[in-house]
């Protein structure tokens, strides 16, 4: 039995070359897949039957996986149901099955300090006045969490004076945004939102309502989520940071890339527009047929954090490529990628709405 | 939208949706298999096998085949024959048809039979055409335009629109009989809409269905009959992506450990072998399912065990017992859950009342018949060898539709 894991570096999450970072994350993966096993039946009972048992790692490609969509389907966690302290549940549209991610105390807590240190590798150690771009309903009082709320409580911690920038329609409160404004006027201010609230309710609002700001040339805007609805609209991150440019006077945009599954090990978009790994986690793209590891493929994402449940190591729907390994333009070290979006879906869903011969 | 897809009439408007309907409600019927409507599938049947087009699309050659002249003649004689000194059969009336997306061609079965009985026809079809689809609906639409057709035509109408209760309802309030080929959601959606109170439903639910093969037998084959079988169950489980209700998605292996251990073996090989050959359509999505299906799957059991890659295709897992939730979360895409069983008695404990076609190799039909008193209730519809799974019979989930696309009038003498 494993009592205890091996504590995770978080600091300075960006200096470790890749091959140094495999060394230990294969090690810390595969104490944590054990971790798991002992204390999760279902995840054990997936892992004897699929990978068999006892094989030891020697590379991170060998990481059992989860398919990311049997937490939709499946309720895993490692502890004890009365230690979760927060249940986790994917943005799913409406009618789908949600995921659900179940936190205890020393997770939640892990992935706090590990979204701290990666993001002031982007933002600096200062805490800046923070525009949060949603509606202040989507974090109040609940057990469970969505992806929203877990983004906005996340980054909360990076920002001081918090304003909601929306009213509980969704539409923007123009009055308190031009205050706020005033208020910091010459400081650098940080809005966070989600990618398609921000196009839809902040921009296109904008354009609308015939606001136009400036927010100076400091500002930053970090928003993820995913490019879905945006992209059902024609519109890529190019546009998406010039229509900002444009109408609100920001030049400092930068894109994250995560999910519930494994908040924490969010990967950030760095000034060159790659998404940056953080030294506790990485990816793999693996071929959409073979599975097998390939430079352009399916997005695999694997993290030193989940600990009450077993996500450590997950096969997204995502489809990415390693674009190289310890040499962005940027200075940061280990892998840089780019994300393509959803695998398209199959014409046909299950059988649950079909009949056949 | 509505998009009108067979049966309206040139100077009909697209708008006059009330219109056709009433004009199909009034239009005449004919006593079942009448001359007419004979002429009219006989010569659709003629067109789609006399047309090199249609010799890419294997599904609806078949259908043709099944609705050639010769098949016609037996599939009225052997209804008509149950017609006795009391009892004769006339047409439902209007009928209301709802098709699966997955498998088109399944409405022109249901479609053509009920015509076939004499009854007019409304039908809905998915958005989704397949090309197969296209081609169908331009060579019937050219037939029905034909001057010895036009009565038909009045009588019949191929719409597809989007999920639009008013439209269902519509229709529905004029039907005699509604027919949901659509799987347990489409039926408890459908149902919500209300029928006149003589009106009658007969809605197929989802199902699941499996393959029993005798391994001795199929470790004795040639290595040419082993092709052969490999060919009929590829046909079984990869026309519709094993998505089809009669797709066997379960593998029961009857034979001691050994002896099933090496027909595993050999008939796998040989399935992937034409799985290399004929290269079914494998999309990344459909990969993804196999994937998840398959974790959920071992997820069921305490001691499955993956015997493929993970998607692999085709992926397989052997486990000891089938439940309700295998069965619920398998979605096809060519992933087989395989058990080994002794006896072909052991089978019976592992069959449930969702389990619709049994595929069969290796056994007799006198095995089954001696089983079948055991089976618990709603299982097994269809019990066929293997390449027949995605036959289409008259009588389908235990239904002979020509009985239920007709009525039964009584007539004495005095």
């Amino acid at each position: 039995m494993i009592d205890t894991l091996p504590s995770v570096e978080l600091a300075d999450p960006f200096i470790v070359s890749q091959v140094k970072k495999e060394m230990s994350l294969c090690a810390g993966l595969s104490a944590l897949t054990e971790w798991h096993r002992e204390r999760c039946s279902g995840y054990a009972a997936m892992l004897d039957a699929i990978y068999g048992r006892g094989q030891s790692l020697t590379a991170l490609d060998q990481v059992p996986y989860l398919p990311t969509r049997i937490f939709k389907h499946l309720e895993l966690m490692s502890v004890p149901r009365q230690a979760v302290v927060r249940q986790l549940t994917s943005s799913g549209t409406t009618g789908q099955q949600v995921s659900r991610i179940f936190l205890d105390a020393e997770t939640s807590a892990l992935q706090v300090r590990a979204l701290a240190a990666i993001v002031q590798s982007f933002l600096g150690k200062q805490r800046l006045p923070m525009l949060i771009v949603d509606q202040q309903e989507c974090v109040r009082g609940k057990a469970a969490f969505g992806a929203r709320a877990a983004g906005i409580l996340g980054f909360s911690n990076f920002g001081h004076h918090h304003l909601y920038a929306l009213d509980d329609s969704m539409q923007p409160r123009w009055d308190q945004i031009r205050e706020f404004l005033e208020r910091f006027h010459g400081t650098p201010v940080l809005l966070f939102g989600f990618t398609w609230v921000i196009w839809q309710c902040f921009l296109q609002a904008a354009v609308r309502d015939g606001q136009k700001m400036d927010f100076g040339p400091q500002s930053i805007l970090v928003h993820g989520g995913g490019w879905k609805r945006l992209a059902d609209q024609s519109v890529d991150n190019p546009t998406f940071k010039q229509r900002l440019a444009e109408q609100f006077g920001i030049r400092r945009v930068s894109n994250y890339y995560g999910m519930v599954e494994q908040v924490g090990s969010i990967f950030m978009e760095c000034e060159e527009g790659y998404f940056h790994i953080p030294a506790f986690a990485d990816v793999l793209m693996r071929d959409i047929h073979s599975l097998e590891p390939v430079d352009s493929g399916a997005v695999e994402v694997l993290s030193l954090l989940p600990r009450s449940y077993p996500g450590h190591a997950i096969l997204t729907e995502d489809l990415g490529t390693v674009l190289g390994r310890d040499d962005c333009p940027c200075g940061r070290k280990g892998k840089y990628i780019r994300i393509h979006g959803r695998i398209p879906k199959a014409e046909m869903r299950g059988c649950s709405d079909v009949r056949a011969i | 939208m509505i998009e009108y897809l067979l049966g309206q009439i040139s100077e009909e408007p697209a708008d006059s949706l009330d219109a056709m309907l009433d004009r199909v409600s009034v239009a005449s019927g004919t006593l079942p298999f009448s001359a007419p409507v004979m002429a009219f599938v006989a010569a659709l049947s003629r067109r789609i096998l006399t047309n090199s087009g249609f010799r890419a699309y294997p599904e609806l050659m078949a259908m043709a085949h099944w609705f050639r002249p010769a098949s016609l003649r037996d599939l009225r004689d052997s209804f008509l024959d149950i017609e006795n000194t009391t009892s004769v059969f006339v047409r439902r009336g209007v009928v209301f048809h709802i098709a699966p997306s997955n498998v088109d061609s399944v409405f022109i079965y249901s479609w053509l039979i009920s015509l076939l009985c004499g009854n007019c026809n409304i039908a809905r079809v998915s958005r989704r055409r397949s090309e197969q689809m296209q081609a169908f609906f331009a060579v019937a639409s050219d037939l029905l335009r034909e001057e010895e057709f036009l009565s038909l035509a009045q009588g019949n109408l191929v719409l597809s629109y989007d999920h639009d209760s008013a439209i269902t309802e519509a229709i529905s309030a004029r039907c005699h009989l509604r027919v949901v080929w659509g799987g347990d959601y489409t039926i408890n959606q459908i149902r919500s809409v209300p029928l006149p109170p003589l009106a009658t439903e007969l809605a197929f639910a989802n199902r699941f269905s499996l393959a029993v093969l005798n391994a001795a037998a199929i470790l004795a084959l040639e290595p040419n009959v082993l092709e052969t079988l490999a060919q009929d169950f590829y046909n079984d489980a990869f026309w519709f992506s094993q998505q089809a209700c009669s797709s066997p998605r379960a593998v029961v292996w009857i034979g001691d450990c050994e002896v099933a251990t090496g027909a595993r073996k050999r008939f796998w090989s040989a399935m992937e072998e034409q799985i290399r050959k004929r290269q079914p359509e494998d999309l990344p999505a459909q990969v993804m399912d196999r994937v998840t299906a398959l974790f959920r799957l071992a997820h069921n059991h305490c001691n499955a065990r993956a015997e493929s890659r993970i998607g692999a295709l085709p992926s397989r897992i052997l486990v000891t017992e089938l439940s309700a939730e295998d069965r619920a979360c398998h979605s096809g895409n060519g992933l087989f859950i395989e058990l080994v069983k002794k006896n072909l008695y052991d089978i019976v404990s592992l069959l449930a009342s969702r389990d619709q076609t049994i595929t069969y190799f290796g056994l007799e039909r006198k095995d089954w018949i001696q089983l079948i008193g055991e089976f618990p209730p709603h299982v097994a519809d269809r019990i066929v060898p293997v390449g027949k799974a995605l036959t289409f019979g008259a009588v389908w989930d235990g239904v002979d539709l020509r009985r239920a696309f007709t009525r039964e009038v009584q007539i004495y003498s005095t």
